[in-house]
């Protein structure tokens, strides 16, 4: 078979079957957005005085930090693409390095949620919510270990697979904050 | 046939194909108190039917796994099975256990005996020296078969079908652990039961449907491997966690509620690209293999899995539908098509296929083979939709109306005659497709040869 | 400095910019209830850093049928998040 004129994964930067995971997370995250939009109309005031429990700056600080993080992740591909493998990798820690910061950040809310009283139990709003930040910031701790496998055995292939996820990490949070901590 | 050792899975499924009579005669008597309630309640009491009805099915479709992977696996590693005894021993194992059981479970015998007695269990019930001897038979099959392929060809249908059958293993382990809390044992029980059927089960149903495309459409291993690992990748991921699903009421966390209700609704997409993947590869086959009948098993499998196990199970997964109905005539309906479609299919797929090549004839009775896939699977059909109206009328009569219980299934009584009318033409179909395997041959004309051409 | 390097610049600095803007639009650092126009606002910036972020760090430029199609998947998902945020609005 020719490759080039039926493989539907032409032009994707890394491995096929880092799209084929891109896509079931997507599916999942969007999943449950709505099923907290939907959630929220059986009790909108519910929601409401739950969200303002919430450190909307702290959400949105993340958000910065890792759209910076991508940016560096971005960059290590580029220059794996020039053939500037220790480029890449000061890149790649650079991201990690972000993550870990996005952790830490995060942490820091589930900390005061929780000395104020809110855990997973509390409501609709807190279980959707400790759930969907939860599991994205277990991609996070996995995102980290990714980059620091690929940054381990740099190929073009490989770098371009961790950022691919990486990225996805990335996307989601951009599409969790404003629609846990803003719409309201 | 290319490898003696492949004739190991004839024995096999000549065993699980005496277990589907049995099932699906239990499942017709079971349907028929439904409308005669004492029908044999001395004698065979419903709930033994039922048990009989969904155990034996269990069984023989594993026994169906098993003979399958004992075809297959010597033709993709190109070599002859470690050992035929070990396989042979494995069978007897199994065929003592599963009557051990039934024996133990209808007389009631070494009541109390913490080994050879009952274990009191609602599910997961056999005797402990049963459930300790399907564990030995599991060992000895895995050892036989991971020999086999470590010391042949790997191939990606090899690795797939060892995974699911390694997994299969591994979560029945579950069932040997029997907590006092009903909670954990429930808990527990889907750890075997969906982490099986919408598990590693999904893993052996691609990887024996990859075989049979490979077989039969003469499309490129390429092509068909890398569809192959994106139906593996999508089916775990979003069958794992789909577990909870059934943690909505049974006294777990309420998180579940909200974690299975997403992911449980994902589970279709593994079942729709095993549509789009068998329907392509014949689309764009270049052989045209004799063997039509198997062919017909292998579409039909893919479809009817989706329709039963995707569209119905998507049906009631939502949480807020579930709460409405949970337990009704819906997860019947569901049930009955999901199992028909993926597994029972799929085992009379593979039989369909190798059968022939293992007498070393020409595809024979295929007339009669392809009579039984349409009575069977338009009578499953048939089925589905009465139950589910069934369902319907009882979720609304039974969880909206608040009438009871019995009240509810005198309203049902119609849909109950249907659904006996319906597995009246399965019992049909099924024994029509016995005849047609293991009964007389009749090879088909005008096709000598063909079906011994090497196929790949 | 290389051309691929400024151009992630660029888009960085453009999804920092519609970030910060999340302060004015989506009130992030009061209390004072989001009205229709300002959550729409809100989630169409939410589109762009998607897109941005679809186009240039998972360099989707490369693969147009499938920069679409995730483009228009996101779209979609939030056009339902927004619908349902205005039913929620009215119950």
């Amino acid at each position: 078979m020719n490759r080039s004129q039926t493989d539907p994964f032409e032009g994707l930067p890394g491995h096929p079957m880092m799209w084929i995971l891109v896509g079931s997370e997507l599916l999942v995250f969007g999943g449950a957005l709505i099923a907290f939009s939907a959630a929220r109309i059986a009790d909108p005031s519910g929601f409401q005085a739950a969200q303002d429990h919430l450190d909307r700056l702290a959400g949105l600080f993340n958000v910065m930090i890792l759209v910076t993080s991508g940016l560096f992740a971005a960059l290590a591909v580029e220059a794996m693409r020039r053939d500037a493998p220790d480029v890449a990798r000061r890149h790649l820690a650079m991201a990690g390095l972000l993550g870990f910061v996005f952790l830490a950040a995060k942490g820091a809310e589930y900390a005061r949620h929780i000395a104020d009283g809110f855990t997973i139990d509390s409501g609709a709003f807190f279980t959707l919510y400790y759930l969907i930040t939860g599991f994205h910031a277990l991609h996070v701790v996995l995102g980290i270990v990714i980059l620091a496998i690929v940054g381990r055995w740099p190929t073009v292939a490989n770098i371009e697979s961790g950022a691919v996820f990486w990225h996805m990490v990335d996307l989601v949070w951009l599409l969790v904050f404003p629609v846990l901590y803003l719409v309201r | 046939m290319k490898y003696e050792t492949q004739a190991i899975a004839k024995w096999y499924w000549f065993a699980a194909l005496a277990l589907f009579a049995v099932q699906v005669l239990m499942g017709l008597i079971a349907g028929y108190v439904y409308v005669q309630p004492n029908f044999l309640s001395e004698l065979l009491p419903f709930n033994i039917l039922r048990m009989l009805h969904s155990n034996a099915l269990i069984v023989w479709l594993l026994l169906g796994f098993f003979g399958a992977a004992y075809y297959i696996i010597p033709e993709e590693a190109e070599r002859e099975i470690h050992s035929p005894a070990i396989a042979y021993f494995q069978l007897i194992l199994l065929v003592v256990g599963t009557l051990g059981a039934v024996l133990t479970y209808m007389f009631n015998l070494f009541d109390g005996n913490p080994i050879l007695g009952k274990q009191g269990r609602e599910f997961l019930e056999q005797p402990l020296w049963v459930k300790l001897g399907i564990v030995v038979a599991a060992l000895a099959f895995l050892y036989n078969i991971t020999f086999t392929v470590l010391a042949g060809r790997k191939t990606a249908i090899t690795n797939v079908l060892l995974l699911g059958l390694w997994g299969i293993a591994i979560f029945f382990l579950f069932g040997l652990y029997n907590p006092a809390n009903l909670v954990l044992d429930k808990i527990y029980w889907w750890w075997v039961v969906h982490l099986w059927v919408e598990g590693v089960w999904e893993l052996v149903m691609a990887s024996v449907l990859a075989f049979i495309m490979l077989k039969l459409t003469g499309v490129d291993r390429e092509v068909i491997e890398k569809w192959l690992y994106v139906i593996v990748a999508t089916s775990l991921f979003t069958g794992v966690l789909g577990t909870g699903h059934h943690y909505y009421w049974i006294g777990a966390p309420g998180y579940w509620t909200w974690i299975g209700s997403i992911f449980s609704s994902l589970e279709v997409i593994p079942f729709f690209a095993m549509v789009v993947f068998t329907f392509m590869m014949v689309w764009k086959g270049k052989r045209n293999h004799p063997n039509k009948a198997a062919l017909l098993w292998a579409l039909g499998c893919s479809t009817l899995a989706f329709f039963g196990a995707g569209v119905w199970g998507f049906m009631h997964t939502l949480h807020p539908i579930n709460y409405y109905t949970h337990g009704t005539q819906v997860t019947a309906a569901h049930g009955h098509l999901a199992f028909f479609g993926a597994y029972v299919s799929l085992n009379l797929a593979i039989m369909t296929y190798a059968f022939p090549s293992i007498f070393r004839i020409n595809p024979y009775n295929q007339i009669a083979n392809m009579v039984s896939f349409w009575m069977m699977s338009s009578a499953m059909a048939f089925m589905t939709f009465v139950l589910t109206f069934a369902g319907a009328v009882q979720t609304h009569l039974q969880r909206v109306m608040g009438m009871s219980f019995m009240e509810v299934q005198d309203q049902l009584a119609l849909f109950y005659w249907m659904r006996f009318g319906a597995g009246v033409a399965v019992v049909v179909g099924a024994l029509i497709f016995i005849y047609a395997t293991i009964g007389p041959r009749k090879e088909a004309t005008g096709l000598e040869g063909a079906a011994l051409s090497p196929a790949e | 400095m290389a051309p691929a390097s400024s151009r992630l610049l660029r888009a960085w600095a453009y999804m920092m910019a519609l970030s910060a803007a999340a302060i004015p639009v989506g009130r992030a650092d009061d209390m004072r209830p989001l009205g229709a126009a300002l959550t729409l606002l809100l989630l169409a910036a939410t589109f762009m850093k998607v897109a941005i972020l679809m186009n240039h760090y998972l360099d989707l430029r490369r693969a147009a049928a499938w920069n679409r199609a995730l483009r228009a998947s996101a779209a979609v998902l939030l056009i339902v998040i927004a619908a349902l945020s205005l039913i929620a609005r009215l119950a």
